[in-house]
């Protein structure tokens, strides 16, 4: 869409007059109501008065029912000698209900049809559109008709549909849908974190419980990684050996952070382990947001790994 | 020259029957004189409130019709001679016409000073001058809104002898609505008021009026002033077609014409063909002196 200044509003009504006349949109944007601008346009929205003249109607109705049936039928009272059905004096309270319910039907009815409030809209990127409801003159038509807005005078056209998709991201604040130039390359076996659905990559489930086997295929560079991740992340607490004997466990002598080398933790199923890294465990908090899926199921892998090299039985031991 | 032979003709009608009984013909006479008057001074009205704003719809469309009316305010005091004698205040009425014969001459000179300082003058002596010629004839009756009730039939009388002048611009139809409106709200208010007050010299006015026949006449004056104007002129489009504009400004002329017989006549009794005559008499005679509406730019 195009956004035209012009100089004022004699300009802008001949301006939206000729677009109409070549079969353009014109929106008019001026600080006051352009006199002969209604008489332009057919009603915008045809269904509302009708809505109106009809809440009007019951409401009016309503009122002069209710008035009837408390003054004349259910408790009808001598006043000053009148009848107690009197027309003419429940005339005002007819009329303010028939008004109270046309106003309010015409506000909501207006703010709904113009899909009212709205915090934003396009146009309000363009520099100085603001003073629209001070001291100047705006019309919005269809890029096509650039050529005809110069020749009617326009002091200055901007395509504002266009900015504001520049400027607009600030409407969507989602992070995954925003666009980011220059986005490496991901690794061959990456797992793409946010379409993982499968439950037992995700979460380490399967059926009731916990999955048994390590879901992804466990390589030599998944162990290095989860190597890596487990001494960064996890052997502060757990010791890099993961015998938990570590300064930190020392210190929090009455709920140590356990040796991962127990039996108990061997017998663990993987699934549970990675949901111990994935949301936490005790005292453990969760470290999902450091170790993105693959890396936890990296983790999991080295410790199955360590736990094994760490309990082989010395006649066992595996001649280099 | 038609309005010419039709006054001409009514004014023969009605001095002939003054011959035969003056006090019939007089109250007739004055019905007349108050749909002239009010009509004439809602034209006023009109041609200040256009003059002070300088409204596009007035200066460019309304402008010559509605000043062609006013320009025949002066002669309502040539009108007035017939009723000279039995004025309660000869005096005041002089007053009153030379203020509104004042303002319509001075009003094309000095256009925006005059509608100032003469729209509250002009609110005030049409006040006055109704409560003089018109609520006197009851003379134990008082009504602070009279004045306003008058006014405002005539303001919508002299919205429709516009709009049937000129063909008009949209926003002349809109007055016409609001008028209208104005006109039940006003009329409505009085009959409450007296209504619901229930002092005897008050109702004895609504009693004489809201009986007989004249009761089915006040039913009428609202249908042609509120009831039908109402619906037909809130239709977004239906207020710009010519055709509905002008079935309003009829209506609202011929209400008007009834709702003057409906203040005056049941104070005294007067034939039916008499008050025809002086009606005809008296209009036909300011719409055959009125100046041909001048299509000249204005000098801004």
């Amino acid at each position: 869409m195009l956004l035209a200044e012009f100089d004022g509003p004699d300009e802008l009504l001949h301006a939206a007059r000729e677009l109409r006349e070549k079969g353009y949109p014109a929106e008019t944007y001026s600080p006051f109501a352009l006199e002969s601008e209604e008489e332009l346009e057919a009603p915008p929205r045809p269904w509302l008065p009708w809505l109106v003249g009809i809440a009007f109607v019951l409401g009016a109705v309503t009122a002069y029912l209710v008035q009837w049936y408390v003054a004349a039928r259910d408790y009808p009272l001598d006043v000053g000698g009148k009848p107690p059905h009197s027309p003419l004096a429940f005339v005002p309270i007819t009329f303010e209900m028939g008004i109270l319910a046309a106003a309010l039907t015409t506000v909501v009815g207006l703010l709904a049809g113009m899909r009212l409030p709205r915090l934003s809209r396009p146009e309000f990127e363009v520099e100085g559109f603001e003073d629209a409801s001070v001291d100047r003159f705006f019309l919005a038509t269809h890029e096509r008709a650039s050529a005809t807005l110069w020749l009617l005078g326009a002091k200055r056209i901007v395509a504002f549909t266009l900015l504001a998709l520049l400027v607009g991201g600030c409407d969507l604040q989602r992070m995954t849908d925003q666009h980011r130039p220059g986005v490496r390359t991901p690794p061959a076996r990456a797992i793409p974190t946010n379409e993982i659905v499968d439950p037992r990559i995700a979460e380490g489930l399967e059926g009731d419980g916990f999955v048994r086997e390590i879901p992804i295929p466990v390589t030599r560079p998944l162990l290095e990684r989860g190597r890596d991740r487990f001494e960064v992340f996890c052997a502060a607490c757990h010791g890099v050996l993961g015998n938990g004997d570590t300064v930190v466990a020392d210190r929090m002598a009455l709920r140590r952070p356990r040796s991962l080398l127990e039996e108990e933790v061997r017998k663990e199923p993987v699934g549970e382990l990675y949901s111990a890294i994935a949301h936490g465990y005790g005292l453990m908090t969760s470290y999902a947001a450091q170790l993105p899926v693959e890396d936890r199921w990296a983790v999991v892998a080295y410790l199955r790994a360590l736990q094994v090299s760490q309990s082989v039985p010395a006649d066992r031991g595996a001649p280099r | 020259m038609i309005a010419w032979l039709v006054c001409a003709f009514a004014a023969v009608a009605l001095v002939s029957s003054w011959i035969v009984d003056p006090a019939s013909a007089e109250i007739a006479y004055l019905a007349a004189f108050a749909f002239v008057v009010s009509t004439a001074l809602g034209a006023l009205t009109l041609a200040m409130i256009g003059r002070l704003t300088e409204a596009k719809w007035y200066m460019e469309g309304a402008r010559p019709a509605t000043e062609s009316i006013v320009a025949t305010i002066p002669l309502l005091a040539v009108l007035f001679v017939p009723l000279a004698l039995h004025a309660p205040s000869l005096a005041r009425s002089i007053v009153y016409l030379a203020i509104w014969a004042a303002l319509a001459l001075a009003l094309p000179r000095w256009p925006r000073p005059v509608s100032a300082l003469g729209l509250p003058v002009l609110a005030l002596s049409l006040t006055f001058a109704s409560f003089d010629w018109f609520m006197s004839l009851d003379p134990d009756f008082d009504s602070s809104i009279y004045g306003v009730y008058v006014w405002s039939g005539g303001f919508l009388a002299a919205l429709g002898l516009v709009v049937l002048l000129r063909g008009s611009p949209v926003a002349l139809a809109k007055l016409l609505l609001t008028a209208s409106i104005f006109w039940a709200y006003i009329a409505w208010a009085q009959a409450l008021i007296i209504w619901i007050g229930g002092i005897p010299r008050e109702t004895a006015w609504l009693d004489a009026r809201g009986a007989g026949p004249w009761a089915i006449v006040i039913l009428l004056v609202v249908v042609a002033k509120f009831a039908v104007p109402l619906p037909l002129l809130l239709p977004w489009t239906w207020k710009r077609r010519f055709p509905v504009q002008a079935v309003v400004a009829v209506l609202a002329l011929l209400g008007h014409a009834l709702d003057a017989c409906w203040l005056v006549l049941p104070a005294r009794r007067a034939p039916a063909l008499v008050s025809v005559a002086a009606f005809a008499a008296l209009a036909s005679f300011l719409f055959a002196s009125r100046p041909e509406p001048s299509t000249e730019a204005v000098p801004s």
